[in-house]
């Protein structure tokens, strides 16, 4: 969405502001493969990485480049940012969007979870990982290996002795 | 100066202890509220109250152990806890229930990069899945790593950083196999299927070299069988414990513990010892529930309150259950030691009166909890009790008192305004004759007559008291069990939790509610009319731009009936009773 200014210029909303708006100064992100994202200096806070490296001055006016995260992560994880420094007292509302949040794939899952290791974002990391461990816990290790198309890569041996060291947990 | 009146501090034991006993509760030292705080067996708030509704068929003849109400637990937690994991060091101290983080440090040097395939066409660098099942149950952890050879990797480096694991196991065998794989283990908590004994101390002391705190839980029908010998040798041996809670010590004899680094004791279930030595200087919380089975008085309880008052100088929460409880046990207790006792449980001491009231306020100048459930203490005590604390009291507990009376309740909540929980549960009985042979009939006016069969009253106790209860901070109100009370008011404008279970007597028309932020009800027990009149006034049924009337209507609607009189006064003296919806109130029928 673009707005109109008073001297008639454009300016795209959440694009970049000439002015320093203490508000709302925005920070460029770019993803791996080479996509630009606007964000909120707040929300870029949320990830420890990117928050070091504004304090420690290393954030130039190009931006940050992110090598490791593709365009698609990166998206979900401003938005999961944006949402959480929008209304953080909001525990109702907050609580679905995060329900609604990580009902994704899991392989989806996990590249959230490695963005949010890369870029050290603890509350989405805490989500996302804590979201595949309850649909692990009380699965066999069967259903595990069906619910994420896991190849059993053990020669007979070793899953003998497996079984054996956990034992313990199937008396 | 040290005079024999003790005005040094002495060392006060306020044990909340956590658990099993749904009856006496002691109350942690300020609401760090972790679990149920209700008793499962009455619904009373467990906070120092001592409850005598039998419990399963299982259970012994005897009321369940106090419960210690500082921790938190109930064992349904321990078989889906996650594990926490640590980082290699240092590693934040961390109460048992949040999770340590893990470090990107990786132990294994050459594993740090190596990389999981967690699906057809996905790996992930094994930290990343090491975060997923740091937060599975230990059960879960076993299960991934069957799963594949990077799965496993990462189950096993898991457990090597593993620094808190909570474990239901069916045996022995289950922990020895288990614990050698997790060397960084500084928090264990254990809820044991089958029978305990030495082999399982010797495990603990050979594998786990970092041991912090450990709690053994017993489910019910395994036994205990840890000797006062081995308890002694394994203390002595941990140099680092800090924390021990062990259950079901029937077997001990004797107790000698002595460490420098032990901060927390709870033990539960004890029989009668022959020797109790506790040597802790670090010592700040001690629970010792002795087994109410027995009726061999053997232990010399005075003597182990001389030794605690001289050698635990720390102590901050004392928590002690047991019959055999006396005065000379108090006196011993507040003449050796410093003022720094903060919580201070008495438990079922039937000889305890007011002359170890007199002691305790003698010995002591700012305790926030106070727990004398099942003594014998009068209003009078009550009194010295709000002479003494009004500036830091916060709970009084007064469960199973027989000989308190509503004055006595009444001076509490007037004198103590700090006051946040008080507990009368049991205490302002009509009569000590059980219920079972009164005959209640319904008025045809929508009253309630009582008809009693027993002609003699109690002594101190008036058959019925009208209680009166206004308090700016209360938040917890106890009155389980008083068949006394056959009027009420309460006017708590913070108050969440009222207990009205068994209040058998309380006359539905002459109640009355003035407590905004209640959440809870408990009024299991108390007739239909009664429930209803309370439902009425906490659920706002009515329109709630329907101003007060001095009179109700029945709760089949059939006609109104005027409030009694003294109700009126009270109300005009009052400003309206909560405008708010009070629609978060639940009535708790059981």
């Amino acid at each position: 969405m673009a707005a109109t200014t008073a001297d008639g210029s454009k300016v795209v909303g959440g694009g970049e502001k000439s002015n320093v708006d203490e508000e709302s100064k925005m920070i460029t992100l770019f993803s791996s493969d080479g996509e630009r994202f606007e964000v909120t200096q707040e929300a870029a806070a949320m990830s420890q990485t990117i928050h070091h490296m504004m304090e420690d001055g290393c954030v130039d006016d190009e931006g940050v480049h992110l090598p490791n995260v593709g365009s698609s992560i990166l998206a979900m994880v401003i938005e999961y940012c944006n949402r959480h420094v929008a209304s953080p007292d909001e525990k109702e509302d907050i609580r679905s969007f995060d329900a609604g949040f990580v009902n994704v794939e899991h392989h989806t899952l996990f590249d959230i979870i490695r963005a949010a290791n890369y870029l050290d974002v603890k509350e989405l990391m805490d989500l996302c990982c804590q979201t595949v461990a309850d649909s692990i816990k009380s699965k066999s290790v069967e259903e595990i290996r069906e619910l994420f198309g896991i190849v059993n890569d053990f020669t007979p041996e070793e899953e003998a002795e497996i079984r054996k060291e956990n034992q313990w947990a199937f008396e | 100066m040290a005079t024999s009146d003790a005005a040094s501090a002495s060392v006060p034991h306020p044990v909340t202890t956590a658990a099993a006993d749904p009856d006496a509760a002691a109350h942690p030292p300020i609401a760090k509220r972790r679990g149920s705080y209700n008793c499962g067996r009455c619904g009373l708030p467990k906070k120092g109250h001592v409850c005598s509704i039998p419990g399963p068929p299982s259970a012994s003849a005897a009321e369940s152990k106090p419960r210690r109400a500082l921790s938190f637990d109930e064992a349904a937690v321990l078989t889906v806890a996650p594990l926490a994991v640590a980082g290699p060091h240092p590693t934040p101290p961390r109460p048992p229930e949040k999770r340590a983080r893990v470090e990107a440090v990786d132990v294994d040097g050459p594993d740090r990069h190596r990389w999981v395939a967690v699906g057809p066409a996905r790996r992930v660098p094994g930290e990343v899945l090491m975060e997923v099942l740091r937060r599975l149950a230990p059960r879960g952890v076993a299960a991934a790593a069957a799963v594949s050879r990077g799965w496993r990797d990462c189950s096993r480096r898991v457990w090597r950083g593993a620094d808190e694991v909570r474990l239901r196991a069916a045996s022995v065998t289950t922990v020895g196999a288990l614990l050698p794989r997790c060397p960084a283990l500084s928090t264990l908590v254990l809820r044991m299927e089958s029978d305990v004994d030495a082999t399982m101390l010797a495990c603990l002391a050979f594998s786990c070299p970092n041991l912090q705190s450990l709690e053994i839980t017993m489910a019910d029908g395994a036994v205990n069988r840890m000797t006062g010998d081995e308890l002694t040798r394994f203390v002595s041996e941990k140099r680092s414990l800090t924390v021990l809670k062990v259950d079901r010590c029937g077997s001990l004899g004797f107790l000698n513990i002595s460490s420098p680094s032990l901060t927390t004791l709870w033990l539960s279930d004890l029989s009668p010892l022959t020797k109790s030595v506790i040597n802790c200087p670090n010592l700040s919380e001690l629970s010792l529930i002795f087994s109410q089975q027995n009726n061999d008085d053997s232990t010399d309880l005075i003597s182990l309150m001389d030794s605690l008052g001289r050698t635990c100088s720390n102590l901050r929460n004392l928590h002690i259950s047991s019959v055999h409880l006396c005065n000379e046990a108090v006196f011993a207790l507040g003449s050796a030691n410093p003022s720094g006792l903060c919580m201070l449980s008495l438990l079922l001491g039937k000889k305890i009166t007011d002359a170890a009231v007199a002691s305790i306020v003698r010995s002591y100048t700012s305790l926030e909890l106070l727990d004398l459930s099942g003594s014998g203490i009068t209003d009078n005590g009550i009194g010295m009790v709000c002479k003494a604390f009004p500036d830091t009291l916060t709970r009084l507990l007064l469960a199973m008192c027989p000989n308190i009376t509503s004055y006595g309740v009444q001076v509490a909540a007037t004198q103590l305004p700090l006051l946040q929980l008080m507990d009368c549960g049991k205490s302002l009985c009509a009569n000590t004759q059980p219920e079972k042979g009164r005959s209640y009939f319904g008025d045809l006016n929508g009253g309630v007559r009582f008809c009693s069969k027993q002609q003699t009253a109690r002594k101190q106790q008036p058959t019925f008291q009208k209680l009166i209860i206004k308090h700016a901070n209360l938040k917890k109100l106890s009155l389980w069990g008083c068949s006394a009370v056959d009027a009420l008011y309460v006017c708590c404008p913070e108050l969440n939790d009222l207990n009205l279970n068994s209040c058998t007597n309380l006359n539905p028309e002459r109640l009355l509610l003035q407590c905004p932020n209640l959440k809870d009800v408990h009024v299991s027990g108390c007739r239909d009319m009664l429930i209803g009149a309370i439902r009425n006034q906490v659920l706002n049924e009515f329109a709630g731009a329907e101003p007060r009337m001095p009179c109700k209507r029945l709760a089949d609607g059939s006609k109104r009936v005027q409030v009694p009189h003294f109700m009126i006064e009270q109300l005009f003296e009052d400003d309206k009773a909560g405008g708010s919806p009070r629609s978060q109130c639940t009535v708790h029928l059981k």
